[in-house]
């Protein structure tokens, strides 16, 4: 296991994180919630930019305050609303990363900006926010890091953009030694790319599952008053009121549709999960 | 630290105008009659001020906060500050220094420069207590509030600095010997004595600003 939060705490005035989740070597984990769900807390807890009030997180097997120089050398991280600072140029930060990173690739890197036409002489504030997203990108991803920590890395960034930076990670992972544990509100961005996802809301993990059995087994029933009454409720995880009647989500989705074949049933997506289990309510 | 200090020096070439008009400040002192010993002061104090301009690009659009990703510890970050701080006190004292010295030669010719030498290392000095005090307080409160709370600061030493003499006045405790134990060592004595002084005081705010520091959250 590469990443280990186990019940990690963390109060402030108005919320409060509780979050316990796993990324495995050779995985792409996603994070996925609402805007002040709870997603960049958890990310600066584990980078150790935010204390916390209790629970543990292990990265690389170890307690993240024991890390050492080296261990933090295999991290690349994105930050949505932080990276390099603006008033240095691409030019700068190649001998700065070269010297912090033993395993910085300069050519490799040097040859990414280019195909991705990054300019190398410009100050980092005057980039449009695609190029500076896919900057942070390839600086994170410049050093052979075993893990990918990356907070929101296509906030802002139109699709073409998008499916350049989700190539990249696709690249990445490619050798099998890397893992990602990846956060963003565009569901899509994660369900072709992660292994498994975890969901937050205010600021609780309220689901974890393979992104496959989420795409395969979960539906969302439509059913009349009369439908739902008469129907076999084990499989139901949530239900909502709706003008028609109820619409439920299931995670047997195969049950249903043998059993009710009369009934409407929606393909499980991560927008239909996610609002269900946050607007839904027990069965 | 070698990446950290790169990062700086990049991040100072901005400012790189600014050091030229100060080094023609400082050149065209030198033509004058002005005290070569405060031409030195001047340049080496104010190239010791472009350490803290570093942190507020740190800070600049949550930059520091990126910066604690990379393999940078707390402390190592507080250290690259100190140390990049005293390179450019050095530099500048150096090469203003230099310069000074050999302009009041060829002005002063067969003058003993010695005792000059020792004044301007007691502003080499001055630049790191500077630093020292100025270091904690931009760390803590960043580049806007610090502006206001170092006046708290060095008011506050002051204010201690005096009570602590009357105190020891109340206690009839004499600190004249301090005074006469200094004249007595004469200039070098008092270079050495200040430089221990400074050494210390420089630990003790490197301490201070680790601290402060590890207890940052973003």
């Amino acid at each position: 296991m590469v990443l280990k939060l186990d019940n990690v705490e963390k109060h402030y005035e108005k919320f409060d994180l509780q979050c316990s989740l796993e990324v495995q070597k050779g995985c792409v984990t996603g994070l996925i919630g609402q805007n002040g769900a709870g997603k960049s807390t958890t990310f600066k807890a584990i980078l150790g930019l935010i204390g916390t009030d209790g629970g543990k997180i292990e990265l690389f097997g170890k307690d993240i305050h024991k890390l050492t120089k080296g261990d933090r050398e295999k991290l690349g991280v994105v930050l949505s609303d932080s990276g390099f600072s603006g008033y240095l140029r691409v030019k700068d930060i190649i001998p700065v990363m070269a010297s912090m990173y033993p395993h910085f690739d300069k050519r490799v890197f040097e040859k990414r900006c280019r195909d991705f036409e990054i300019p190398f002489d410009k100050k980092i504030r005057e980039f449009s926010t695609g190029m500076k997203a896919k900057l942070k990108v390839l600086v994170a991803m410049s050093h052979k890091a075993e893990l990918l920590i990356l907070d929101e890395p296509t906030v802002g960034l139109d699709v073409l953009a998008r499916n350049e930076l989700l190539d990249m990670m696709r690249e990445y992972m490619e050798d099998g030694e890397g893992s990602i544990l990846i956060s963003s509100h565009i569901s899509s961005d994660l369900e072709g790319l992660c292994d498994d996802l975890y969901m937050i809301h205010d600021g609780n993990i309220i689901m974890h599952e393979e992104t496959d059995r989420l795409l395969s087994d979960y539906g969302v029933l439509k059913l009349t008053e009369a439908q739902y009454e008469k129907l076999d409720k084990r499989f139901i995880m949530k239900r909502k009121r709706e003008g028609y009647g109820y619409s439920c989500l299931t995670n047997e989705k195969q049950f249903y549709l043998d059993n009710y074949p009369e009934t409407a049933m929606e393909r499980g997506n991560i927008d239909e999960v996610i609002s269900m289990m946050i607007r839904g309510e027990g069965k | 630290m070698k990446g950290l200090i790169l990062k700086d020096l990049y991040l100072l070439k901005n400012q790189l105008n600014f050091f030229w008009i100060i080094c023609i400040v400082g050149i065209t002192m030198a033509f004058t009659k002005m005290s070569p010993i405060f031409i030195v002061n001047y340049m080496t104090l104010i190239f010791t001020m472009f350490i803290l301009s570093t942190i507020s690009y740190d800070e600049f659009d949550n930059g520091a906060e990126f910066l604690f990703t990379l393999p940078i510890s707390r402390k190592g970050y507080v250290a690259e500050k100190y140390v990049l701080g005293f390179l450019m006190a050095a530099s500048a004292w150096l090469v203003s220094g230099g310069i000074t010295l050999v302009f009041s030669a060829i002005r002063y010719p067969g003058e003993d420069m010695t005792v000059t030498v020792i004044k301007m290392t007691f502003y080499l000095m001055i630049s790191m207590v500077f630093l020292d005090f100025t270091l904690p307080v931009q760390l803590k409160f960043g580049a806007e509030k610090s502006r206001i709370a170092i006046i708290g600061v060095v008011g506050g030493v002051f204010v201690a600095g005096f009570a602590v003499v009357k105190l020891f006045e109340l206690m009839g405790i004499d600190l004249g010997w301090l005074y006469r134990s200094l004249s007595a060592a004469g200039l070098a004595g008092m270079a050495l004595f200040a430089g221990t002084g400074c050494i210390l005081l420089t630990l003790l705010s490197y301490f201070i600003s680790v601290k402060i520091m590890e207890k940052k959250q973003y």
